[in-house]
């Protein structure tokens, strides 16, 4: 049993799901469901569409330059059953993905960051420069003082 | 009632974009295109024998966009045109890969993407950069070039060239 990899979305896809297009220079392309083989169909390219894990990959929109990706492999060599080592391995596999989790989390927070910084100095900018609108009192008194002299001022007319 | 009962030619009903995304009907991917557009697949492609059923006998492909023109002012008209252009952008990166595709998904470490200086040549120009060579190459049972029929000055004077070369080359071994 292989758990193969989407040509177009990079999603995981098990036995039993997805079609295979075979092209006619014998190249083998796998995908996950509907939407993905028609939008290969449609000659779109996995880098240019956001939703796709090649696009957020390339983009910088997620970790890729990592080690805790370097245990993940396709090492096409069969290996004998041994118990030890398989309980070994299981468990090194959990912990790597824990690490893995935090750091891509890590990652993004960092990233957004930058984000929170850019905004607070705009948000700054915006008070800085519409100030006026926030000191009412001054504001207040000014507006009474016009009405005063408006209201004098139609009695002496009177 | 007086109202149409269906819509016409709105999502699943538009035959034409039905039938252009038929597998029959599929032209040639940009990874297609990334190896044909080596040196040696080229020179094939620019020296193709003619072909009756082709547009312009198959004489006037441009490679990038997998497509065949009638002469060679409507391919020169077709590079300058903005889908030409716009092809050249998409080829000016690394073709993607499902290796790239396991990548990104977890299985091994990911590669971004690099550029990658495409050449828009002709295939006029490949054709006459190649030459004499090529026409050298093809078999006498195959059905002549365009160039073999009427061939331009240059190449004529090539030939000429060829021909005293090779009777250089004789002399002495006499």
């Amino acid at each position: 049993m292989r758990l193969e990899k989407c040509f177009f979305c990079s999603s995981t896809i098990y036995p039993g799901h997805g079609i295979q297009f075979v092209r006619n220079d014998c190249k083998i392309f796998k995908f996950c469901r509907g939407k993905c083989h028609k939008a290969f169909k449609k000659k779109r390219n996995p880098r240019k569409v956001k939703w796709t894990k090649a696009f957020r990959k390339a983009a910088g929109k997620e970790l890729t330059v990592d080690t805790v990706y370097e245990f993940e492999k396709r090492r096409n060599v069969p290996v004998k059953y041994n118990r030890e080592l398989w309980q070994k391995t299981i468990r090194a596999m959990k912990k790597i993905a824990v690490i893995r989790e935090r750091r891509e989390a890590q990652y993004i927070k960092n990233r957004l960051r930058a984000g929170r910084t850019k905004q607070l100095e705009r948000d700054r900018k915006h008070v800085e420069k519409n100030i006026d609108l926030l000191k009412t009192p001054t504001l207040a008194k000014k507006i009474a003082a016009a009405r005063i002299k408006a209201k004098t001022t139609q009695a002496m007319e009177e | 009632m007086g109202n149409p009962q269906r819509r016409k030619r709105m999502h699943k009903n538009n035959k034409f974009f039905q039938k252009a995304m038929r597998t029959r009907r599929k032209t040639r991917d940009v990874d297609q295109i990334h190896d044909d557009l080596k040196p040696k697949v080229l020179n094939k492609l620019a020296t193709q024998v003619v072909d009756y059923d082709l547009p312009g006998m198959g004489q006037f492909y441009c490679v990038h966009c997998a497509r065949h023109f009638v002469d060679e002012f409507t391919l020169e008209a077709h590079r300058r045109s903005k889908v030409h252009k716009r092809r050249l952008k998409q080829l000016s990166e690394t073709p993607y890969t499902q290796k790239e595709a396991d990548a990104a998904g977890g299985l091994g470490v990911y590669v971004p993407p690099s550029k990658v200086d495409v050449d828009d040549v002709s295939v006029v120009q490949v054709r006459k950069d190649v030459g004499m060579e090529t026409d050298e190459k093809h078999d006498e049972a195959a059905p002549p070039t365009l160039d073999d029929i009427k061939p331009t000055k240059a190449e004529q004077e090539e030939k000429a060239k060829m021909a005293t070369d090779k009777e250089d080359a004789t002399k002495p071994s006499e």
